[in-house]
């Protein structure tokens, strides 16, 4: 659709794996820990995160392995994330996950 | 690109590409949204918004932090990334912003947890020393058998049998417990229990081994002399697990206080839609502050619920009819098992949902065949 496609042009979709690095530092080591130890007597135990207007899925994807990597615990949580975007375009290459060898080296 | 980005990938050469892995997969659903319209996206613990702020007009940015808000677990409190965001002064924003919200749980909210397990150590029904003298024996057995076995916590990979016995035994104390009328006891031993659980789904941390081996053994203890005291006394120890729950508190964490959120005065309370007029009352918890006393009688059940527990509760029965005749025959583990399952599932279904609390309780006795 024509309003579709000039909404994709006009928003930047500059994103990256990790951008913002103090960030996902912080998340990794301090917010993750207190999930960990706060939510440890719930029932069922389920981490929800929204990756609210996620691109093409850098962020998502990056927010997934840093939990999935730093909570030794992490099956046995129900992870949840939602990753939205306005850009349906983006979301497409977002869902699919690949990429091509020479774009991540 | 550095290598923590590369974990996110199998690399297929055929193709050479680069494939999410599957495990991130699963834990990601994409969704169209335009951020501009309000979504209801359900509660969220953490929410990612970078580079998207500054796109929006100052009132849309307000009315968007404002959802986020909300949209948090209620009690905490947001955490802000390099470039802090006031939820105060949202409409302020500008320039790039990268930013993570984060709960904290509030510092104080004894007041909650008081409320919840009520006052005094009123026991809720009166159960006849003949039962109470089988809840007892049983008890006793559970508790020996977790005081010798909880150490295979600490080794490097227990087994899961011994795991799932412990957990079985904490279970089964918790309900029989709380079915005879002592719900502190019940409290502290579905927290055993719960941990056992969660040792049963992935491996306790190092964070956790600690303060966990502690509080296992002495909740442990705790039980123990409980069961003294309700041997003797025929009551519970109050101030015991009070002290006890006072000195675990990590274990037994408040309500999250009620979301104290400066709305934007859009409608006034007294606009509220009559519909929520119509909503029921809270249910009155009666004198001694029981979850039982808000039971209602047995026979008095709405007939589309019976519809739905009388098919089940008659499968389960026929099964412990089944199972009864074929033990007489042979002591089959299996079975037992079966036996287990289909009084359990009904017993535990119909307490839960405050139907037949009398009939759960013959069940169980029941059980101890």
């Amino acid at each position: 659709m024509e309003y579709d496609s000039l909404l994709e042009r006009m928003l930047t979709q500059e994103t990256s794996f990790f951008r913002y690095p103090a960030v996902y530092e912080a998340f990794e080591k301090r917010v993750l820990p207190e999930i960990h130890v706060s939510k440890f007597w719930k029932n069922p135990r389920t981490l929800r995160v929204w990756s609210a207007g996620c691109s093409t899925g850098e962020e998502p994807y990056s927010i997934a392995i840093t939990i999935a990597d730093s909570l030794s615990f992490a099956d046995a949580w129900n992870v949840e994330i939602l990753a939205t975007d306005v850009g349906k375009l983006a979301l497409k290459t977002a869902e699919k996950g690949n990429l091509f060898g020479t774009e991540l080296v | 690109m550095n290598e923590k980005a590369a974990r996110c990938f199998n690399f297929t050469k055929v193709e050479n590409k680069f494939h999410v892995k599957p495990r991130l997969k699963k834990m990601i659903s994409f969704a169209p949204m335009n951020l501009a319209a309000p979504v209801y996206v359900g509660r969220m613990d953490l929410i990612f918004c970078m580079n998207v702020l500054i796109y929006f007009t100052e009132e849309r940015r307000h009315s968007l932090v404002q959802r986020f808000y909300e949209a948090l677990e209620p009690g905490w409190i947001p955490f802000s990334g390099p470039f802090g965001i006031d939820f105060e002064d949202a409409g302020e924003v500008s320039g790039d912003c990268a930013w993570g919200l984060h709960f904290v749980p509030e510092a104080d909210g004894a007041g909650t947890a008081e409320g919840r397990t009520g006052d005094g150590g009123t026991r809720v029904t009166t159960p006849d020393r003949e039962a109470v003298e089988m809840f007892l024996q049983e008890a006793a057995e559970h508790l020996q058998y977790l005081r010798e076995y909880v150490s295979v916590l600490q080794e490097v990979s227990p087994r899961r049998e011994d795991l799932e016995r412990l957990y079985i035994s904490a279970h089964t104390l918790s309900g029989t417990s709380g079915s005879y009328g002592f719900p502190r006891f019940s409290e502290v031993a579905a927290k055993l229990a719960h941990i056992f659980q969660y040792a049963l789904q992935a491996p306790l941390g190092d964070d956790l081994h600690g303060p966990l081996t502690e509080f296992l053994s002495d909740g442990i203890s705790l039980l123990e002399t409980s069961l003294l005291e309700i041997s003797d006394a025929g009551q519970e120890n109050v101030e015991d697990v009070a002290a006890f729950k006072e000195r675990y508190r990590f274990a037994f964490p408040p309500e999250p206080p009620p979301l104290n959120l400066s709305m934007p005065a859009t409608a006034p309370l007294s606009q509220a839609p009559s519909d929520y007029q119509d909503e029921p009352e809270p249910v009155n918890v009666g004198q001694t502050g029981s979850y039982f006393d808000a039971l209602p009688v047995d026979d008095d059940v709405p007939n589309e619920i019976l519809e739905f527990f009388q098919p089940e509760a008659e499968e389960h029965l026929q099964i412990v009819a089944d199972c009864l005749l074929s033990l007489e025959g042979n002591n089959n583990p299996e079975e037992i098992n079966r036996l287990f399952r289909a009084i359990h599932t009904t017993v535990k279904g119909s307490a839960a949902q405050g139907w037949f609390a009398a009939s759960g309780r013959h069940w169980r006795i029941a059980l101890r065949i």
